[in-house]
C-alpha cells in the first residue's frame, strides 16, 4: 500500500506570550528579558501517523489534545518543531468555510477566489463550477453579492465549494458541523463519493457518528499524544465512555452529555407528589449490571428504581416512561396495566423494570418514574424527564441510511 | 532498502508533475489576487480607476505651479518631466505601503489556507503596476501637447519597468515579512519613503545637486530607474548599458535575498498573526 501522509516522530511546540505584537524599541532593549520570558508548551509530543493512500484516517480527541494543529502541520500551514512530515501529493485543506470569501463580491467571484486560495487552478474551479453552484442550490443568485444571502445560502456556498475541491489528499477540520439536516446528509454523501473516488482523507470530528461512519482507522489524540490508534469502532467506543468519565469532555459532548444523567429534581418543575413514597435513586444498567447512560440499540437493559416509604402506604403503582428529545413519549409502562400484582411496599426497596431487546433508534431518551397510589388517586412521586440515557447504533452506515 | 528508495522516487515523481501545475497555478493565483484587490479597492466608488490617478494628478498640479511659477527650477517641458517621475515613485511607494500591510489585511488566508503567501506581495505591486500603466497612457497624452515624440529608445521601458518591478518587490518582501514581527516597520517606512522621495530626482533635475552629494545618489537605484524614465521618454537617450547592467544586478539581488528571507520565515506567519 502507498503511503499518502506520514508524520514521524513530530513535536510542536508553542509560546504563550501576554501581549502579542511587539515593537522595534522592545525586541532591541528586551531582547534578554524576552529570552525568558514567555511561557512554552509541546503541543504535539511525538505523533508517529501514517496514512495509506485512498485510506479515511478519523482523528478525535478533546478540545486542545492537538488535532487541529497535526492538520496544519500535514498541510504545511506550520512547521513541526521536531520530526518530519511528508505528503504524497498535494494536500488541500479545509481548516473553516468560506476563507477567501469577500461579503461585496458575488457568489461566482467568491466562488473562484475561494477556490484558488484553495489551490485549485482556474481551469479546475471552471470545470465543477456548475456542480459546485447545483450542489449549493444557488442557481438563482450565484451572480449576486454574497452580503445579500442569508446565512444558510452562505453557507451552502461555502460547503459546495469545499467540498468539490478535489486534491489527491484533503484534510477536513469540523466542516461539517453545521448545516441543516438535508444538507449535511448531501455533504456525508458527497464526501463518501470523494472516498469511493480514492481520496486520501483526514477528518476532525466530534461528531463520532460520521467518524464511525466515514473512517477507516482512528487516531485518538489526548494532550499532543497519539493514545490510540486503529479500529474505528473499538476507539471510539473507548474515548466515549472516556469522554463521560472525566471532566475533560469537548465542549459540544459536554452539552450533550448535559442532558443525560441525572437531572436536578424541583418541586412543581420536574417533581410532583405527596412524597408518602420517595423515589431515592434511579440506575440504568446494561445485560452485566454495570451502570451506564449510554446503550446499544437492541441491547437490554434494566432499570432500578429505588424508593423509601415515609408513610403507612402498603401498596403502589410504578410506571416508567421514555420520551424522545422533542418530548414524543415512546414508552409507558406501569405495574397496574401490566397486571403485576401489588406487593407489600418495604421500608426501603428497590423495584427493576428489564428491557430484554432496546429496539430504539439512535438518540438521546428522557426518563419520567412515577410512583401512584392503587387507585391513581394520589401522586407520591412523579420524576418528570429526570433522567436521560443515549442509545447508539454499531451497525455504520444505518444513521446514513435514515438521513437521505 | 529498495522499498525506501521506490517510495523515494514515487514521492520525488509526484513532486515534478505537482510542479508543473505550479507554475500554472501561481499565474491563476496572481490574476486572481490582482483583480480582487482592484476590486476591493475601488467597489462602490463613483471614479473607480481614475482615484488611483487623481493623487498622482493632484501632486503634478501643485508641484508644476510651485516649480514653473514659485520657486522656478528652469527645467524645460517640465510637466511631462514631473510626470516621468511622479508616476514610477508613485507605482515603488505605494506599493511598498501596500504591501507592507498585506500580510496583516489577509491575516484569515495566511491562518487557515495554504497557499503560496509572497503572491500577495506580486499582486500588490502588479495591481499598482496596472496603474503606472493607466498613468503612462496620460503622460503619452502630455508628450504629445509637449511636441515630443517618441524615439526608438522608449523600446528599453519594459526593462526598466522589470528592473524596477524585481527592486520593488524584493523590497517589498523584506517590508511585509518584518512587519509581521515588528508592527511599527509600517510607520516607519511612512517615514523612510518621505526622505527618500526627496532625496529622489522625482520633481528636480539630478543635474542640478552639487557635485558633493553626487554620492547619496548614485547608491540610490530609484534615482538611476527615474532618470531612466526620463532618458528613454523624454530625451530619447539610450540608457548607459554599464549602468544598466548594474541596475539589473542590484534588483535582482534584492529581488533574491527578499525571496529568500521572507520564505525562510513564512512557515512562522501562521502563528505570528
Amino acid at each position: 500500500m502507498r503511503t499518502a501522509v506520514e508524520a514521524m516522530g513530530v513535536w510542536k511546540r508553542f509560546r504563550w506570550r501576554e501581549d502579542r505584537p511587539r515593537n522595534l524599541k522592545e525586541s532591541i532593549l528586551g531582547l534578554s528579558r524576552r529570552r525568558n520570558g514567555g511561557q512554552e508548551f509541546w503541543g504535539l509530543r511525538d505523533i508517529n501517523i501514517s496514512v495509506a493512500q485512498g485510506e479515511t484516517l478519523g482523528l478525535i480527541g478533546n478540545n486542545g489534545s492537538g488535532k487541529t494543529t497535526t492538520l496544519k502541520l500535514i498541510s504545511g500551514l506550520m512547521v513541526p518543531t521536531r520530526g518530519s512530515i511528508r505528503t504524497a501529493d498535494r494536500v488541500s485543506t479545509m481548516l473553516e468555510l468560506g476563507i477567501g470569501f469577500q461579503a461585496d463580491f458575488t457568489g461566482r467571484e467568491n466562488v473562484y477566489t475561494g477556490g484558488i486560495i484553495a489551490g485549485l487552478t482556474r481551469k479546475e474551479i471552471h470545470e465543477a463550477f456548475p456542480k459546485i453552484v447545483e450542489f449549493a442550490e444557488l442557481e438563482q443568485h450565484i451572480d449576486c453579492p454574497v452580503r445579500t444571502y442569508s446565512t444558510g445560502m452562505y453557507m451552502r456556498l461555502a460547503f459546495s465549494l469545499a467540498i468539490h475541491i478535489d486534491a489527491p489528499i484533503l484534510l477536513i477540520d469540523e466542516a461539517l458541523a453545521v448545516g441543516d439536516r438535508s444538507f449535511q446528509s448531501k455533504c456525508v454523501d458527497r464526501l463518501f463519493q470523494i472516498k469511493n473516488e480514492g481520496t486520501t482523507i483526514l477528518l476532525v470530528s466530534h461528531e463520532l457518528k460520521m467518524i464511525e461512519s466515514l473512517c477507516d482507522r482512528v487516531c485518538w489524540l489526548e494532550n499532543g499524544r497519539v493514545r490510540q490508534i486503529g479500529d474505528v469502532g473499538e476507539i471510539v467506543a473507548a474515548y466515549s465512555s472516556q469522554e463521560r468519565g472525566a471532566g475533560g469532555a469537548p465542549i459540544g459532548a459536554q452539552a450533550r452529555s448535559a442532558n443525560r444523567g441525572q437531572r436536578k429534581l424541583v418541586m412543581g418543575e420536574s417533581r410532583w407528589g405527596s412524597l408518602e413514597v420517595q423515589i431515592e435513586a434511579v440506575k440504568l444498567r446494561d445485560e452485566s449490571g454495570i451502570e451506564k447512560d449510554t446503550f446499544e440499540a437492541g441491547c437490554r437493559m434494566s432499570i432500578d428504581i429505588k424508593y423509601r416509604r415515609y408513610s403507612a402506604v402498603r401498596e403502589a403503582i410504578f410506571q416508567v416512561g421514555f420520551s424522545q428529545e422533542n418530548g414524543v413519549k415512546c414508552l409507558d409502562v406501569n405495574t397496574w396495566a401490566d397486571g403485576i400484582p401489588f406487593r407489600e411496599l418495604d421500608d426501603r426497596g428497590c423495584i427493576s423494570l428489564s428491557i430484554d431487546h432496546l429496539h430504539l433508534s439512535e438518540g438521546i431518551y428522557t426518563i419520567d418514574v412515577g410512583v401512584y397510589s392503587t387507585d391513581w388517586a394520589e401522586i407520591y412521586d412523579y420524576h418528570w424527564r429526570a433522567y436521560s440515557f443515549e442509545v447508539f447504533s454499531r451497525s455504520r452506515h444505518e444513521w446514513i441510511k435514515r438521513a437521505t | 532498502m529498495t522499498a525506501i528508495s521506490t517510495a523515494e522516487t514515487r514521492w520525488a515523481a509526484t513532486r515534478k508533475a505537482n510542479r508543473l501545475r505550479s507554475i500554472h497555478y501561481q499565474l491563476d493565483l496572481m490574476s486572481n489576487l490582482v483583480a480582487r484587490d482592484m476590486k476591493l479597492r475601488y467597489k462602490g466608488s463613483v471614479l473607480g480607476l481614475l482615484w488611483s490617478l487623481l493623487q498622482p494628478a493632484a501632486l503634478i498640479a501643485v508641484y508644476s505651479f510651485l516649480f514653473t511659477r514659485v520657486i522656478t527650477l528652469d527645467i524645460p517641458n517640465y510637466v511631462p518631466f514631473l510626470v516621468a517621475g511622479v508616476l514610477p515613485w508613485n507605482w515603488f511607494a505605494t506599493s511598498l505601503d501596500f504591501a507592507s500591510d498585506s500580510l496583516l489585511a489577509n491575516r484569515e488566508l495566511i491562518k487557515k489556507a495554504v497557499f503560496p503567501s509572497e503572491m500577495l506581495m506580486v499582486a500588490a505591486v502588479t495591481s499598482n503596476l496596472l496603474i503606472l500603466a493607466l498613468g503612462t497612457l496620460v503622460l503619452l497624452a502630455f508628450l504629445v501637447v509637449s511636441g515630443i515624440a517618441l524615439t526608438p529608445a522608449a523600446l528599453f521601458l519594459p526593462i526598466i519597468v522589470a528592473i524596477q518591478y524585481s527592486f520593488t518587490l524584493g523590497l517589498a518582501l523584506i517590508v511585509s515579512m518584518l512587519n509581521v514581527y515588528f508592527r511599527d516597520i509600517r510607520h516607519l517606512l511612512g517615514v523612510a519613503l518621505f526622505a527618500w522621495f526627496f532625496l529622489t530626482p522625482v520633481f528636480y533635475d539630478e543635474a542640478q545637486v552639487p557635485a558633493a552629494y553626487h554620492g547619496l545618489y548614485v547608491l540610490n537605484p530609484m534615482a538611476h530607474i527615474i532618470n531612466f524614465y526620463r532618458d528613454v521618454l523624454l530625451f530619447g537617450r539610450i540608457p548607459n548599458g554599464l549602468l544598466l547592467l548594474q541596475l539589473i544586478f542590484v534588483s535582482a539581488i534584492v529581488l533574491g535575498f527578499g525571496l529568500t528571507v521572507f520564505r525562510q520565515h513564512k512557515s512562522g506567519f501562521a502563528e505570528e498573526l
